[in-house]
Formats: C-alpha cells, sequence, structure tokens
C-alpha cells in the first residue's frame, strides 16, 4: 500500500517522478516562464490588496478620527 | 536501497529548463508590482491620515505616578469631563488594578473629545469598542487620545492589557449623550455618570 | 555525522515534548474564557497558564528547534559534521536550566506576567533569570552556526555556501539582533529590580527594549519554515528551486527589515510620538517584501514540479503535484495560513489602522494563524523529513501524518477565523473570564464557542504528532537515503560576496537600528519616568488602593 511505504522525498525515488513524461514536456510548457506560478501569486496578492482597501475604507475609516 | 543502485544523482529535469535570465527578469517585473501594491498602501495611509485625522495617540508627556492623588491634574476633583473655552470637551481618568476612575465617562456627541488617562501603578489598556480609541495607559506618563463620537449611545471600556490577576474585572463605560442632555458646566466643574 | 544528529534530535525532543503540554494548556485556556463549563475555573490559575503556554510556545519550542534545525542543516548540507559540539552540548544544558527555572517560577505562581512580561508588573528572578539563560544561552549556537559557515567557506574558497547553510545562519544573526533587546532589558531593568539592585524601573524604556525582539522574534519562527519551502519543498515536489539567488535575497531582506520595525507594535503607547511611529510603519512595509517575494517563487518551483510530472494547462500542475507528501501538502496548508496570517499583518502595522484592533483578539488570532497555523505546520513538515534521516527509523505511516497536518490546518482555521472577528467586535485579549450575561459580550459567545472546537482539534492534532513521532523513533526498519536539498534550475557556481555572506548586511542593519531606534531609546536618559515596581507573587494582587 502507497501509504506504509518508507517515508521518503518524492525525488529520493525516480520512478515516483512523473519521467514517462518527460524533460521536454516541462521545458516546453515553461517556454514562457511559470506564468500559472503567475496566476496564482497574482490572484493571492490582489486578493490580499483588495481586502486591505475594504478594510481601510469600510471598517475602520467609518469608526471615527483618533490621533 | 534501491536509490543506492540506480543513480542517485539521477535528476528528472536537467540544468537551466529556464534560462537564468528570464528567471531574473520575471523576479524583478515582481518586485516592480509588489513595490507598487506596497506603495499604494502607503499614499492611501498617508493621505488619510492627512485629511482623516487618522494617526495613533502619540502625545508624549511625563507625570509622577505617586503623587498624582495629591494634587495636579489628576486629583480626584478634576477628574471625569470638563468643558474647555473653545467647546470641546477633556476627559481625565486614572486606570488602576482593577478599576477606572471615574468608571463611566460622560460626554456629548459630535463634539472633539480629548481623553487624557495615566495609572498611579501598572501598564493598563484604555479601548472603545466600534471606534479607533484605543491606546496603552503607562505610569510614568499621560496618555492623550483626541476623537468625535458620531453616534449617541453607550460604549464599553474594557482594559486592554494585561494588569494583574484581576484584569478581567476591569470594564467601563462611555455615555454619548446628545448636546442638549449634556451638563452645562462651570470651568472647574466635572461630571461622569459614575455611580456613587 | 552521528555526534550532529544525536544533537538536532535532542533539541528537537526538547522543543516537541514542551510543545505537546503547551498545547493542552491553550485548549483549557480557550474553553475557561468561553461560555462553557470548564474545569479548574481560576483566574490565578490562567494567567499563570497563559504564560506558561506563552513562554514554552514562544521561547523554549522555537528556540529549541530551531538551534535543532540548525545543527542538522550545518551537517548534511555541508556534508561534514558540526564543528564545536562540546560547545553546542554545554548550550543544550544551558537552555534547558533556563527552561527549567522558567517553568517552575510560573508553575510556583510566581512568574504570572505573561511572556512578554511588560513591566511595572513584576515577576521572580527566577522567571527572569531562567529566560536569560534560555534566551542569552542560545547565543552559543548562533556563534556556533557563523562559525561552521565561516570555516565551510575557508575551506572552500569561492564556492556559494550552500542556500540551506546560507539561510540557517542568516537565521541565526537575525535571532542575535532581535534577542538583543529583551537581553539588555533583562539584564538591564528586570533582573535588578527583581533582586532588589534597583528601586525603580522605566516601564517605557523596557517596552521599546521589548519592542526590539518582539517583532523580528517573528522572523526568527518563521525562517525555518522558509528554509523548508526554499531548500526542501522542491525537492521533495520532484522539481527544483525556481531562484536561488532570490532564496539569498529573502533571507537577507529578513535581517536587515525585521529589526528595525519593532515599534509597530508600539503604536498604542505614550510614549514615542507620531514622528517615529510613522518612520517605524513605513519601514515595517518592506518587511512585506520578502514573503510577497518568495510567494511568487515557491508557486513557480512548484509549477516547475508539476510540469515536470505531466500537468498541462495554465493550473493543471497543481493537482499534478505529490500532494501524498507531507512536505508538499504542509507547504499548500502552510500557504492559504500566511496569506491570511500576512492580511492580518498588513492591517496591523497600518500606522492608524492599528488602532481598530490593537491588544484585541484580533491580535491573537493574527499571530495564531500565521505562527500557530503557517509557521508550525512546517515545523511539523520538517520533523518528518528530519526523523527518518537521523534515527534511521522512517515514519511508519504517511497517511497518518497527513491526518495530523489536515487537522491542525482545519484546527487552526476554526480556532482563530471567529476569534479575528470577535477582536473587531472589540473583545480584549488575556482576559480570564467574561461576563456573559452583558449583551455586549454575549454577542461574542457562539464565536468563542466555534474557537473551543477548534483547539480541542489542534489537541488531537498535537497528540497525533507525537505519536507519530514516538512510533518512528522506536521503529524497525533501516532507512539509508540522505537529506536532500533542493537543486535551483539554475545551480550558481559562483555567488557574490554580499550573497554569500553578511558582513554589509549586518553593517546596514546597524545603520537602521540607529535610525529608527537611536531617539526612541535615546530619549529615555532625558525623559523623568521611572515609577515602581508592582510584584505578582502571592495568592492575590492587591487592588490598587482609593
Amino acid at each position: 500500500m502507497a501509504t506504509d511505504e518508507f517515508h521518503h522525498s518524492a525525488a529520493a525515488r525516480p520512478e515516483h517522478v512523473a519521467a514517462p513524461i518527460g524533460s521536454e514536456e516541462a521545458v516546453a510548457a515553461l517556454r514562457n516562464g511559470p506564468v500559472g506560478a503567475l496566476v496564482v501569486a497574482s490572484i493571492a496578492v490582489a486578493l490580499l490588496f483588495l481586502g486591505w482597501l475594504a478594510f481601510y475604507f469600510l471598517l475602520f475609516i467609518p469608526r471615527g478620527s483618533v490621533g | 536501497m534501491a536509490e543506492t543502485e540506480t543513480n542517485p544523482l539521477r535528476r528528472p529535469l536537467p540544468d537551466g529548463v529556464v534560462p537564468e535570465e528570464e528567471i531574473t527578469r520575471t523576479e524583478d517585473h515582481w518586485l516592480a508590482i509588489m513595490l507598487g501594491v506596497l506603495g499604494v498602501m502607503m499614499g492611501v495611509m498617508v493621505v488619510s491620515a492627512a485629511t482623516n485625522a487618522l494617526h495613533p495617540p502619540s502625545n508624549v508627556e511625563t507625570i509622577d505616578p505617586a503623587t498624582l492623588h495629591l494634587g495636579g491634574e489628576f486629583a480626584e476633583s478634576n477628574l471625569g469631563t470638563a468643558i474647555e473655552p473653545d467647546g470641546s470637551v477633556t476627559v481625565r481618568i486614572i486606570a488602576e488594578q482593577y478599576d477606572f476612575i471615574p468608571n463611566c465617562a460622560q460626554v456629548p456627541v459630535d463634539t472633539p473629545v480629548k481623553f487624557r488617562l495615566t495609572s498611579p501603578d501598572v501598564i493598563h489598556g484604555f479601548l472603545l469598542p466600534a471606534t479607533n480609541v484605543n491606546t496603552m495607559v503607562v505610569p510614568g506618563f499621560v496618555a492623550e487620545v483626541r476623537t468625535s463620537f458620531s453616534r449617541v449611545g453607550v460604549y464599553n471600556m474594557p482594559c486592554n492589557e494585561f494588569c494583574g490577576n484581576g484584569h478581567h474585572g476591569m470594564w467601563a463605560r462611555v455615555e454619548v449623550v446628545s448636546k442638549e442632555r449634556f451638563p452645562r458646566l462651570a470651568a472647574t466643574e466635572r461630571t461622569s455618570c459614575a455611580k456613587q | 555525522m552521528q555526534n550532529s544528529s544525536r544533537l538536532a534530535l535532542y533539541h528537537y525532543w526538547v522543543a516537541f515534548a514542551v510543545f505537546l503540554p503547551a498545547v493542552v494548556l491553550g485548549a483549557w485556556q480557550m474553553l475557561i474564557r468561553s461560555p462553557l463549563p470548564a474545569p479548574l475555573d481560576d483566574p490565578d490559575a490562567y494567567y499563570a497558564s497563559v504564560t506558561l503556554h506563552g513562554t514554552a510556545m514562544a521561547y523554549v519550542v522555537t528556540t529549541f528547534f530551531a538551534m535543532g534545525f540548525g545543527y542538522a542543516v550545518t551537517a548534511t548540507s555541508l556534508g561534514r559534521p558540526v564543528r564545536g559540539v562540546a560547545a553546542a552540548w554545554i548550550c543544550f544544558v544551558i537552555c534547558l536550566i533556563g527552561t527549567l527555572m522558567a517553568v517552575a517560577a510560573v508553575l510556583a505562581g510566581h512568574a504570572s506576567v505573561l511572556y512578554t512580561f511588560y513591566p511595572p508588573l513584576l515577576a521572580s528572578s527566577w522567571y527572569y533569570g531562567g529566560a536569560f539563560l534560555l534566551i542569552g544561552g542560545s547565543m552559543i549556537w548562533v556563534v556556533l552556526m557563523i562559525y561552521n559557515m565561516t570555516s565551510w567557506k575557508r575551506d572552500n574558497p569561492g564556492q556559494p555556501v550552500p542556500l540551506a547553510m546560507f539561510a540557517i545562519t542568516a537565521t541565526a544573526i537575525l535571532w542575535a539582533w532581535a534577542a538583543s533587546g529583551v537581553l539588555v532589558e533583562l539584564v538591564g531593568i528586570l533582573l535588578p529590580r527583581s533582586l532588589g539592585l534597583t528601586t525603580e524601573i522605566d516601564a517605557g524604556l523596557a517596552r521599546t527594549l521589548f519592542s526590539v525582539t518582539l517583532h523580528a522574534i517573528v522572523y526568527f519562527w518563521l525562517m525555518p519554515a522558509y528554509i523548508a519551502f526554499y531548500t526542501l519543498l522542491p525537492q521533495a515536489a520532484g522539481g527544483r528551486l525556481y531562484s536561488d539567488t532570490m532564496g539569498r535575497l529573502t533571507f537577507i531582506m529578513f535581517i536587515i527589515f525585521s529589526v528595525p520595525v519593532g515599534m509597530h507594535h508600539l503604536f498604542a503607547d505614550p510614549e514615542h510620538g507620531a514622528g517615529m511611529k510613522f518612520l517605524q510603519s513605513f519601514l515595517t512595509f518592506f518587511v512585506a517584501l520578502p514573503t510577497l517575494l518568495t510567494v511568487f517563487s515557491i508557486c513557480a518551483s512548484l509549477e516547475i514540479a508539476g510540469r515536470a510530472r505531466g500537468g498541462r494547462g495554465l493550473l493543471g500542475w497543481i493537482p499534478a503535484l505529490p500532494w501524498g507528501e507531507p512536505m508538499v501538502l504542509a507547504t499548500g496548508l502552510s500557504l492559504v495560513m500566511l496569506g491570511l496570517g500576512g492580511f492580518g499583518g498588513l492591517i496591523n502595522m497600518g500606522y492608524a489602522m492599528n488602532s481598530m484592533i490593537h491588544n484585541t483578539s484580533w491580535v491573537t488570532a493574527h499571530f495564531h494563524m500565521i505562527f500557530g497555523g503557517a509557521v508550525v505546520i512546517m515545523y511539523f513538515a520538517i520533523a518528518y523529513e528530519m526523523w527518518p534521516r537521523i534515527t534511521g527509523k522512517p515514519l511508519q505511516s504517511k497517511a497518518l501524518a497527513r491526518w495530523q497536518l489536515w487537522l491542525w490546518f482545519a484546527g487552526m482555521m476554526i480556532a482563530s477565523i471567529p476569534w479575528h472577528i470577535t477582536g473587531l467586535m472589540g473583545q480584549p485579549r488575556r482576559v480570564a473570564a467574561f461576563d456573559y450575561s452583558d449583551p455586549f459580550v454575549a454577542r461574542m459567545g457562539p464565536l468563542v464557542i466555534i474557537s473551543v472546537i477548534g483547539g480541542a482539534i489542534l489537541l488531537v492534532s498535537a497528540i497525533l504528532l507525537i505519536v507519530i513521532l514516538v512510533r518512528s523513533q522506536l521503529g524497525e526498519r533501516r532507512l539509508e537515503a540522505p537529506l536532500r536539498y533542493a537543486l535551483a534550475v539554475n545551480p550558481p557556481k559562483t555567488v557574490p560576496a554580499a550573497l554569500n555572506g553578511f558582513a554589509l548586511w549586518n553593517a546596514i542593519l546597524l545603520v537602521l537600528m540607529v535610525f529608527a531606534y537611536g531617539y526612541p531609546i535615546g530619549q529615555f536618559f532625558i525623559l523623568k519616568s521611572k515609577v515602581p515596581a508592582y510584584e505578582v507573587s502571592g495568592p492575590t494582587n492587591s487592588a490598587g488602593g482609593r
């Protein structure tokens, strides 16, 4: 059973890595750089940014002045 | 073990699947975007600090905690709410283990309010939930917070810094009343809603 | 390698042996402050527990874990035994003695001052002495990390220091800078007063010195997790690290940006003016940068791994990743919590916006999410990678490890999201009991109860962690695969000296510290703000006399 085998990093046993696909496919997919990562990271940062603005203008400022 | 029989250095990916120049360029672009995002946030903070009077309370003023009750600004007769000549009010409160004095402060709505607090013993906190009034009360210093209340009502006032084993019992109130209901005070008169 | 392995293992065991009872305390604390009935409902016990939980999690678990991880990384990344093993064992003993002293003082009821121990509240000298031995003793570890890195560089001139070693040495240097605040506070203010050598203390100065430590310490906690992101995760996922340079820059940025910003913990304090507060808020924006850059770099590294495993399409690399690997799963869960926790952090550092949430439950929720969640889950993942290598006995079940990680994630989300909300509602923190008959407090009741459920799940997860590690310790099979660190997409042949050492960055940090803290600390030599202390020992504190 896969769950009870020796524990070690996936890359320690070559057959655990999707070698059949081969590195040429990976190189081709990455021809334009890590676009998928850009998408994921951009969405995350956009959510952070918009959330911060929402908190600032919808929660913080309505609570009144302070100084 | 299997991996020492096959070549342990077999890598599924060779070096350079993405050229280093491209990596550097991508990281630089991402850095520029991140600096831009942070810059906008910074700008929002700076502009709104100026236009909406939004600063963390930052009055630096020392006072001797041992002589608070003996006289001066925080003598008992001077605590509570006072009316200033320009129509604003000043509320003076002492925070000590484990109560605020007075434990109910009364202020008029839509009026500039200045809270001044100090402590004769340990650090306490002064928090009015649903507002931005939030300051530490540090013995040796006078904490000053300025605001204005736009809603009539009763505001809870828990101590929000650990001040000892009775900290959980240290709750007070601020009552914001309409300007008509707020008493007209002489220069030396003080008012509060604390139960005698 | 044997000696280095044993060194690392002993440190890890102290860390996790302290971790489990600390989680028990945390779960009990959550129950006590909720509307639910709870055993031993005593405020004195609560405040002692909060002190113990905080001291254990913030100082003991983290320091021992980092030291053990440092020795393990040194030996495995440099490929040779740790140098200075005798000093390392002396450091271990000193830190252990300090821990026992501090714990004993808290259990005896003489140190209920919380792990932030803000004077004028005064604890027993045993507590301060214990904290000093633990934190001060760990400076030996700092010296050993620097010594091991520099001696490797001397033996391998012109070679880039392996990224993992560079990063753990950066961690050590950061810790030295961070600890300086609390060490000066202990030696200069608290120990003299608690020993009766002085009669008054400056509460404002003590808080300011402590603020040097209070923010930077969270990066000391966080850096081992980031080391895992950069040097262990890409390998575990079967791919490569996108950029070795970005890894180095990240750790350098943490050194220079996380120390001179501590005053954002003092935004609500009356002993500093708006100008210095604004400056420190401005500098704090920069410490968000290494995390924002890391998020992209790690996603890119994962994308490479996912595509190498056949992931197609814009996001097809995500399901293609080996989520069965604890290191990969932990990273995914950690990044979610890092996003939420980081969001909270952006609120906290927003100058006046801090006033909305200062010293409310929001703050507690924030650091549980980001430290207890995002960082500590990576500590678990590191333990699952390290234990088999050190003991030669593999984890008996990867599935159980995955369960443990999922439970920790679920528990932390369920505990801390409602906690954030009660914070926004104005719930004060560090409170032993709430009057739930008061309508203002009653509104928070259901949210507090949900948090309690989260705490219970976390407790189950913590127990499971210990079970897994003990089973691995006692198992029988032998594993020989050494730890493999990730390779970069373009492994560097040389790196510039600025990315291979820390002299320049220490110098820059020194300038920044003078700039950011020079006046805030210097002013106390002019301000007359010394006050009497208040001891916490004894069954009850006397209420202030009026």
